[in-house]
């Protein structure tokens, strides 16, 4: 009986230093899948990386655009992008290795703190590009009039202002002759212009909605198909700006670019 | 009878109207003799070409003047400055003057005649004006003078033979490879009908040599066009060979210094792929004024399919041919960012190109790796020029810069060692590597930390300058720092080295290196911010320490929007002048910049050795005088009158108050009166 109890105890411990065995495992597993994971973030290896700013409220208005949007970059351009979206938060500082963010918004409210603005007054300063697209429509309150107050502070030295229809943003990729947007709130783009390049663009015509699919394959948001492909081609000029600058408005494209718009 | 009346009346009747206008009748003063203004120059240049020109001045003066009683003669002797001349001191007057100002004498006249009689002024001169004002801006302000104004020159007669460079013009800004002239202004006597070689030449080499075909005595110029290929301080001298019996031998050779401005610096960029790494650098090289930048980034690779025409899209023609045949040999830097020469139908010619450009033009060449490994460029030339050996392996760790070189000009952050070591170590991590191994002559400036491999590599290969970087995330030491400062610093000082520089300071001073005693000079500093910026309300101070150690600081003032300030220094000692520039923003220390400028004991006076006929004739025929020569000059020939202007008005006479013309109208008006009743006409 003794024996017996002892022998039980013999192969209860066993196994439980075999189930010890297999949570260490495990735990290396998920840590090295972890750390991997983490790896194929951070290094980007010269790529495009999409990374979007999570804040407290409704930030993921159109969770699934950007698939969509890798999806056409890759078959349409030469930019080689990674496929996962990086989301990330102020002041995480993955943002300092990511230098193009989104801000996306609808009816929620956005609010930084202090420290968080200093992040993004730094992040623009140092080189990086925000663009903030609101698809709630509404302008003068809600995300439009906290957004507003937000780009004042990161960027009170160059407040925000029209983006001129001959803007490089405007020709990056596709030639736009107009603003258009799945909705749209407004028949421009506003930016913060730093030097010669807009750090910050803004757009109240919920661009992202016009990529956003379900798992049909349907658009999700109804549209004019003329007006979506518009919008579509807006959003992709606004990466390409990202990656390029104005290097559509070097002296070398002009004649190119006044004999195909006439 | 009834006419007479009517006279009476009409008569009356006028009176009255004259009166209703108030007359007043103005009274001149008769002058019967001219008043006139002798300026004679006494400045060291009337005594280089004879003297005996200038006694003839001086008993002209005497003989025509001094006790004539048809003229009124003012003495006035000038130099720099104007004097009045007594009449016992003309005797003794010496031709000693330090400068000749001839607008400041005729302005000073002007002044102290205002409002007095002037019928003309009498200068006599060599014409050799020789301060700040132009002769052109003295022309331009003679209309307001309105005296006219008799020009005596001197005679050149039994000049002895000499050759002299006297004046030597130069641009006040030299570029490189830029075409610039130098002006020689060369007098020569004694030479009629005889071909000089002139000589430029710079550093004891002849550059270039020109003939001066001397017809006549006088006053010549020659001009050479340079080019020079190198920017900063280059020295040249204009020469003349010596003939026997000069008179002086020393003055047949000019030694001068120009400091050339290298031009934009030219680059070509072209990038495989829109990316990070091309969207940084090109806003860092865009934003340097001293770059001019032309790019091409390819947006789209022919596997690419785009549902729309080509009239929607913003995409150009990549100009393979052009570019590396032709265009590639005028720029100064090529850059390959991730760029696959494959994907194009490049020719392996212009591979050879590229490799000459730098090898055998000089050029430079930065090559960046990214997604696509430099190994792609193995067994071609341009594997030649490329200062590692690339593998095709890419490494995606993420890694921190071991710097191997923190000494080297292009990761100096600071001037202060320990600070710099401070940056250095403090730089932000990156990512992905391209491995490769380094070459024996290469230099490698930085590596990564753990792994060893090789960063950031230059070499020299032939008359070039190569630098390779075998990470895509250099973007990074912006987005990941405070400030982009590092950043912008490391490629400033990366194409400043690359491509020879000196342009790329953020303090830069410059003046005109040589002059004589009693010059003034220009000083220009120019201030750019970290991000090469020029900077408008910069705090510049100016150290000047003179011959005698004396020091000074002077605090320059901005000149134009274009951070670009100026002051202007007296140069009154000879020996040499050190000036230190500093300048800081917002207390923050932006730079200094030094040069010094060599002051030579010899007076501008002395490069005066003819007489400047040209000039005196244009201030004459300005003012409606004459150009006359001091040998045949005859006072009673000039035949000067008296001016009647307003100010010769003596008094003013108001006749409507005056009681006898109401008494006249009242006895008019009786007489008038009393022959109507006469002749029973009432």
């Amino acid at each position: 009986m003794i024996t017996q109890i002892f022998k039980d105890d013999t192969t209860y411990r066993e196994h439980k230093l075999h189930r010890l065995k297999l949570f260490l495992i495990g735990l290396y597993v998920i840590l090295t899948f972890n750390f991997l994971l983490l790896t194929c973030l951070y290094s980007q290896g010269g790529k495009f990386i999409f990374s979007q700013l999570q804040y407290a409220g409704g930030w993921d208005t159109r969770p699934t655009a950007w698939d969509r949007i890798s999806e056409y970059l890759l078959t349409t351009t030469s930019i080689k992008s990674i496929p996962e979206r990086r989301i990330i938060k102020p002041n995480d500082e993955i943002l300092f290795w990511s230098p193009f963010i989104v801000i996306a918004g609808s009816n929620d409210i956005l609010e930084l703190n202090d420290s968080e603005i200093h992040t993004l007054k730094r992040y623009i300063l140092c080189g990086g590009m925000i663009f903030i697209d609101d698809s709630s429509g509404k302008k003068g309150y809600g995300f439009d009039k906290e957004i507003r107050e937000i780009i004042k502070k990161i960027s009170p030295e160059n407040p925000i202002e029209r983006i001129p229809i001959n803007d490089a943003v405007f020709k990056s990729f596709y030639l736009l002759k107009s603003v258009s947007g799945r909705i749209i709130t407004n028949r421009y783009l506003e930016g913060c212009k730093i030097g010669e390049r807009y750090s910050i663009i803004y757009s109240q015509n919920d661009l992202f909605g016009a990529w956003e699919k379900d798992n049909l394959g349907n658009y999700i948001y109804p549209c004019n198909e003329q007006q979506r492909w518009e919008a579509k081609k807006l959003l992709l000029n606004i990466i390409l700006y990202s990656l390029t600058g104005t290097y559509k408005s070097d002296t070398i494209h002009k004649s190119f670019i006044q004999n195909k718009l006439k | 009878m009834k006419k007479i009346f009517l006279f009476f009346r009409l008569f009356i009747f006028l009176m009255l109207i004259l009166l209703i206008f108030q007359p007043i009748k103005k009274v001149y003063n008769k002058r019967n003799i001219p008043s006139v203004a002798l300026l004679i120059d006494n400045s060291s240049s009337m005594k280089n070409i004879d003297i005996k020109q200038f006694e003839k001045v001086k008993g002209t003066v005497k003989s025509q003047f001094i006790n004539n009683s048809k003229i009124n003669s003012y003495l006035f002797t000038f130099s720099d400055t104007i004097n009045e001349l007594k009449e016992q001191e003309l005797q003794s007057l010496k031709a000693q003057g330090s400068r000749t100002d001839i607008y400041n004498a005729l302005e000073k006249t002007k002044t102290n005649f205002l409002g007095k009689n002037l019928d003309a002024i009498i200068l006599f001169s060599d014409g050799n004006h020789n301060t700040d004002t132009s002769n052109m801006e003295i022309l331009n302000d003679l209309y307001n003078l309105k005296i006219p104004v008799y020009s005596v020159k001197y005679e050149l007669t039994n000049v002895p033979k000499n050759i002299l460079i006297s004046k030597i013009e130069l641009p006040e800004i030299v570029f490189r490879n830029t075409n610039a002239s130098i002006i020689a202004k060369i007098s020569v006597f004694g030479f009629s009908n005889k071909s000089i070689p002139v000589y430029l030449k710079s550093d004891d080499s002849i550059i270039q040599t020109n003939t001066l075909n001397v017809t006549n005595d006088g006053l010549y110029e020659i001009s050479f066009n340079i080019a020079p290929d190198k920017a900063g301080l280059i020295n040249y001298s204009i020469e003349i060979p010596t003939y026997q019996d000069e008179k002086s031998y020393s003055d047949n050779i000019k030694k001068f210094s120009l400091l050339v401005e290298p031009e934009k610096i030219r680059i070509l960029y072209l990038c495989g792929q829109p990316s990070f790494n091309y969207s940084f650098l090109r806003t860092t090289l865009k934003n340097d004024p001293n770059i001019e930048l032309v790019s091409f980034v390819i947006l789209r690779n022919p596997e690419n399919i785009v549902a729309v025409s080509d009239s929607e899209l913003s995409l150009i023609p990549f100009p393979i041919d052009e570019i590396f045949t032709r265009e590639i040999f005028n720029f100064d830097m090529l850059i390959f960012d991730n760029f696959n020469y494959s994907r194009f139908a490049i020719n392996p010619q212009y591979l050879v190109n590229i490799k000459n450009f730098v090898y055998g033009y000089g050029k430079s060449f930065l090559i960046i790796s990214g997604e696509i490994p430099l190994s792609i460029y193995q067994n071609t030339p341009i594997a030649d020029i490329l200062p590692v050996n690339p593998t095709s392996e890419l490494s995606t760790e993420k890694f921190y810069l071991h710097i191997l070189r923190p000494e080297n000009s292009i990761l100096k952050f600071s001037d202060d060692n320990v600070e710099n070591m401070l940056v250095l170590k403090n730089l932000p991590e990156l990512d992905t590597i391209n491995i490769s191994t380094t070459k024996d002559k290469t230099v490698t400036l930085a590596e990564s930390e753990k792994s060893k491999h090789p960063i950031i590599t230059i070499s020299e290969i032939g008359k070039g300058r190569v630098m390779c970087i075998t990470t895509s995330s250099l973007w990074r030491l912006a987005l990941g720092s405070e400030n982009p400062y590092k950043y912008v610093k490391l490629w400033g000082q990366s194409i400043k080295w690359l491509t020879n520089s000196i342009s790329m300071k953020q303090v830069a001073i410059s003046s005109k290196k040589s002059y004589n005693i009693g010059d003034s000079s220009v000083i220009k500093i120019k201030v750019k911010d970290e991000y090469f910026k020029p900077i408008n309300n910069a705090i510049v101070n100016l150290h000047v320490t003179k011959p005698d150690n004396q020091k000074e600081i002077i605090n320059v003032p901005p000149e134009i929007e274009n951070g670009e300030y100026g002051t202007k220094i007296s140069l009154e000692l000879s020996g040499e002048y050190k000036l230190d520039a500093y300048a800081s923003y917002n207390r923050k220390y932006l730079g200094e910049d030094k040069i010094s400028l060599s002051v030579f004991n010899i007076s501008k006076e002395s490069e005066d050795n003819t007489v400047n006929s040209t000039f005196l004739k244009n201030i004459s025929d300005k003012t409606n005088g004459k150009l006359l020569s001091i040998d045949s000059f005859n006072l009673n020939e000039l035949n000067i009158k008296p001016r009647i202007t307003k100010s010769d008005i003596l008094y003013e006479m108001n006749i409507w108050n005056k009681t006898y013309i109401y008494l006249l109208l009242i006895i008019l008006f009786c007489v008038e009166w009393y022959l109507r009743r006469k002749y029973g006409l009432l």
